[in-house]
């Protein structure tokens, strides 16, 4: 089971915290198409059995073997009709271990396969001649991507130029490959995609949990009126306390603005005690991302903002202990020693990356 | 042939075609040509011969499940109308939607049920509106504030509102019942203030939302009574209880605590997962009398098409029927968490849960699923349109425009299954046999099931049921006079057949003058067999045109004049009318069956083909280009005496 390890924080913190019943809406998967194909032992290609109404008849084997060709899983009407006017197109079925979506939240969990799921087939659904193409490429390059120390950075670069592709099912697999990337990798995607489009997708509400890599996307080389869209969207979020995408916001904002919006976002946020626990948690997300950059330009001024949200919320301690340890910076050490001894309600999470944290720095 | 077909051959046709509506639908109009025959159970002291005549002589049209702002999720959708609006354009006024387009019926509706959800009913409008008794706190006053800055915040705080309810998060007033009664009195206010005897009948309704596990169990509720009863209570909503046999309760306490009258209706068991007509209670119980008394007292009807997917039958249930698979939704349950269990459809049908209902009902001495079919729209723009030339959505991001086709709809959690915007059916409508537009006799037909649905057109459905009709009853002009003279309505019951004899069916129907003509009449008949298993077959019973069964007693097609690039077709195959006499040629006294009637259109355009001529935009090949509409009536059963 492919258990993928490059997973923006950005992308997924905002994913968590707003992947809901939400009636209006859909839900953003935290599996792709893609980890199906990889997780699945036998792929196919598949029609309509004639000998069987409404379920499949494999027709090629894309990954896998299979015994018989048929396929005991129901093809409903949609894709029937699909497949009886276009005798050139097959549905795309896959076999494994997969988990059931879980309702009513509708989310799925963190990985599509489990070991204690029975092994069943799942229809990925009527491939067009395109999505035939580019899965057949797909199976031909998950091992490599699964065996390179960078396999998933090649896997959301391969994607990138997807997300300008004219089918939509095609754009929403490749949005949400690239959506797992890197923070550095995925705003390597800005120049796939149009303003028009990003605008485009920010505007379709049903797509509101799918929002943040666009709106990160935004960030990048934002011209002026960007900036102060961005700019204008995050303070308003943080002012009325709005939490669905906040950390994409912040993000971006941090992205177009640099230091001069950690500074707003301290005076007005870090510094006051009015901020709820799920907005500081926002901040710290969208700080941590730029922090983790490869090149951390914003490291020393978000490390000054991480000494002063320690004191008024230290509820982070454990999440700001865990980056400074992964920094090797130890300047937080007696600041994150006093919350550890005045604030008893630390998690046992917390408490173990502040003690880890506060371990590392005696011996360092 | 053992069932001659009668079509429209009388002379006096043309006249009645040149008629408005209104007169055409007029059994027994003045222009009718009377068979003597015909009128032998008039009271013949008079000389009209419809004096005293007491049954209902034309369909009363309307929509028994209509969606406003008041409705969470349409709000959420960006509903900017209120049932006020909803109202006027059932009533036939030409109004704006909310995204700003002139629009109106091609003519009005007799009547309404406005059925908001009853869960947060309201509540967004009132947020919106900044009524003082939802304003409470920091968090309303912010929702408040933000919607009244409109756009993007707006957007944003439907947004959270929902997801807050999603989360369980919501703020306490709105589970607050006296808000929730004060809410509900003022659009009671508006109900009454539409509510016009004789012309135009609002209902007081609403909608219970049950959905456990994504899985629909959804129920309209219908009053028979105004404001001074129903305000009387505040909506039973899926907050309350999930469990249906929780709304019977509930329904039971009305109708005992105000001395009123209601009823329930359930819709879309095919996204139920099977839940809608299954063999045991929610809970898990298996079904008892008791269970299967209740469910026919309190919900006589089920709204068997409407846009999202028609439910009459499923293809993979009726493989011999070959008009079975018509606009079949079945990729997965209500919120798309669960897809389909071929073994759960026998659940999520009409036809699967009547025969069902017949084999419990031997088994349990009641049959828990003996309803009549009405369809209606679901829609939730305020505005019950779903003729296909004036189709205009189901959300308000669904209205017309070029790429509505192509609207992500729905979608599943993994997002592998997408439903799209033209997958929408644009259906359906209810037809009501009732004696005059009151609320009273409107109600009182749909409790006695003498309704049929249909998938939008207004043909006019007759349907009786007896043991002596023949053939010259179907060639006079009053073919209703001698139904109810021999026999009974659309939703009645013949018990214990006569020694020798075999249930008769006197059907006709008439096409929607602005429809197309009809291709042929169906009677569907579902049966327990001596076995104890049931069974199902479909008869042509009358059609259009000199077309003869082929050696199976397959009738073929009717043939399609639809021109798709023009979006038109024409009238010049089919039949304006048709009627016929129809005598069960496999009857079995001991065992128990129900019959209902299937008339069938002729090929027209659908609803994506006038939008791919209107816009110029190419759809993809798995999107029809034209429908056969139809309607279904309520079924007639027989019970071994």
């Amino acid at each position: 089971m492919l258990m993928r390890t490059a997973l923006a924080v950005a992308i997924l913190a905002v994913a968590s915290s707003t992947a809901l019943a939400c009636t209006v809406c859909f839900p953003y998967p935290k599996a792709t198409g893609v980890d199906y194909l990889d997780d699945a032992g036998v792929v196919v290609l598949a029609r309509e059995n004639p000998a069987k109404r409404f379920s499949f008849l494999a027709k090629q084997v894309l990954k896998g073997a299979l015994a018989v060709p048929e396929v005991d899983l129901f093809l409903n009407s949609s894709d029937r009709r699909k497949l009886t006017v276009d005798p050139g197109r097959a549905a795309v079925l896959v076999h494994g271990r997969f988990h059931e979506p879980v309702s009513p939240t509708g989310v799925t969990q963190d990985a599509p396969a489990t070991e204690d799921a029975a092994p069943a087939w799942r229809s990925l659904g009527v491939a067009s001649l395109r999505q035939e193409t580019l899965i057949r490429d797909v199976l031909e390059r998950l091992p490599q991507w699964n065996a390179a120390a960078n396999g998933d950075a090649q896997r959301a670069a391969f994607f990138m130029p997807y997300l300008a592709d004219p089918e939509r099912a095609i754009r929403d697999l490749a949005y949400l490959e690239v959506g797992q990337a890197d923070y550095d990798l995925i705003l390597k995607a800005d120049r796939f995609v149009t303003s028009e489009e990003v605008q485009a997708f920010l505007n379709d509400r049903q797509y509101l949990e799918w929002h943040p890599l666009y709106i990160l996307l935004l960030g990048v080389n934002a011209d002026e009126a960007e900036r102060a869209y961005i700019r204008q969207q995050a303070q308003t979020r943080l002012s009325l306390g709005q939490t669905i995408n906040l950390s994409a916001w912040i993000t971006a904002y941090i992205e177009a603005d640099g230091e001069t919006a950690i500074d707003w976002i301290e005076r007005t946020q870090l510094n006051l005690l009015s901020a709820s626990g799920e907005v500081v948690v926002q901040i710290f997300d969208a700080l941590s991302v730029h922090g983790n950059r490869t090149t951390p330009v914003l490291r020393d001024r978000i490390t000054r903002s991480y000494d002063v949200a320690l004191s008024n919320y230290p509820v982070l301690a454990g999440r700001i202990a865990k980056d400074m340890a992964l920094w090797r910076d130890w300047t937080l050490a007696e600041t994150v020693r006093r919350v550890r001894t005045e604030f008893a309600d630390l998690d046992n999470a917390s408490a173990y990356a502040i003690d880890y944290y506060l371990g590392s720095a005696e011996t360092n | 042939m053992a069932h001659a077909r009668r079509t429209a051959g009388f002379a006096a046709f043309a006249l009645v075609l040149s008629l408005p509506i209104g007169a055409l639908a007029q059994e027994g109009g003045p222009h009718s040509l009377v068979n003597q025959d015909a009128v032998r159970d008039f009271d013949t002291g008079n000389y009209s011969p419809y004096a005293g005549r007491n049954y209902p002589t034309r369909p009363l049209w309307g929509d028994t499940h209509l969606h406003t702002s008041a409705s969470l999720d349409a709000f959420g959708f960006g509903d900017k109308l209120d049932a006020d609006a909803a109202y006027r354009f059932a009533l036939g006024e030409e109004i704006r939607t909310s995204s700003g387009q002139r629009v109106r019926l091609s003519r009005p509706l007799d009547w309404l049920a406005i059925a908001d959800h009853s869960e947060f009913s309201g509540i967004g409008v009132a947020l919106y509106e900044g009524n003082p008794r939802v304003i409470v706190d920091d968090q309303t006053r912010r929702w408040n504030q933000m919607m009244q800055r409109g756009g993007k915040d707006s957007i944003q705080a439907v947004i959270e509102l929902v997801t807050a309810m999603g989360k369980g998060e919501a703020p306490p007033v709105f589970f607050d019942k006296d808000l929730g009664r004060s809410l509900w009195q003022d659009h009671l206010k508006t109900v009454e203030q539409y509510n016009d005897p004789g012309a135009f009948t609002a209902f007081a309704a609403y909608e219970w939302s049950s959905m456990p596990k994504g899985d629909n169990m959804h129920r309209v509720v219908i009053f028979r009574d105004g404001a001074d009863r129903v305000g009387r209570i505040v909506p039973f909503s899926a907050n309350d209880s999930v469990d249906p046999e929780d709304l019977w309760t509930f329904l039971e306490s009305y109708e005992s605590d105000t001395g009123g009258s209601v009823l329930a209706l359930a819709h879309n068991g095919n996204l139920s997962s099977g839940l809608m007509f299954d063999t045991k209670t929610w809970t898990g119980e298996p079904l008892s009398k008791d269970y299967a008394e209740r469910r026919m007292r309190w919900e006589p009807l089920y709204e068997v098409t409407q846009i999202k997917g028609d439910g009459e039958a499923h293809p993979l249930l009726s493989p011999d029927d070959a008009f079975a698979d018509y606009e079949t939704w079945d990729r997965a349950n209500l919120d798309m968490t669960k897809l389909t269990d071929p073994a759960t459809l026998e659940g999520q049908y009409a036809r699967s849960g009547l025969r069902r209902g017949l084999e419990l009902g031997a088994n349990l001495g009641a049959n828990p699923f003996k309803f009549g079919m009405i369809g209606s729209t679901d829609s939730h723009i305020s505005l019950a349109a779903v003729e296909e030339e004036n189709f205009l959505g189901k959300y308000t991001n669904t209205e017309p425009e070029p790429e509505r086709w192509s609207h992500v709809s729905m979608q599943s959690a993994d997002g592998a299954v997408k439903l799209l915007g033209w997958e929408a059916v644009s259906s359906g409508y209810a037809a009501v046999w009732a004696t005059e537009n009151t609320r009273e006799a409107i109600w009182d037909a749909m409790k006695r099931k003498e309704v049929y649905a249909t998938t939008g057109p207004r043909m006019l459905v007759r349907f009786f049921g007896g043991w002596d009709f023949d053939a010259a009853d179907a060639r006079g002009r009053l073919p209703a006079d001698a139904g109810y003279a021999k026999g009974v309505p659309m939703g009645g019951d013949l018990t214990g057949a006569p020694d020798g004899k075999a249930p008769t069916f006197l059907v006709a129907a008439l096409r929607d003058s602005y429809s197309g003509n009809l291709d042929r009449i169906q009677i569907v008949k579902g049966w327990l067999d001596a076995d104890g298993e049931t069974r199902e077959k479909v008869y042509d019973v009358a059609w259009s045109g000199d077309r003869t069964p082929d050696a199976d007693g397959k009738l073929p097609p009717v043939g399609n004049t639809v021109d798709a690039a023009t979006a038109t077709w024409s009238n010049t195959i089919g039949a304006p009318e048709l009627i016929d006499v129809w005598t069960d040629p496999e009857f079995d006294p001991a065992q128990p069956a129900f019959y209902y009637a299937r008339v069938l259109e002729i090929p027209t355009p659908r609803w994506t083909t006038y939008d791919a001529v209107r816009f110029g935009v190419e759809l993809p090949p798995e999107v029809p280009r034209t429908t056969q509409e139809r309607a279904y009536t309520s079924p007639i059963w027989y019970t071994p005496g």
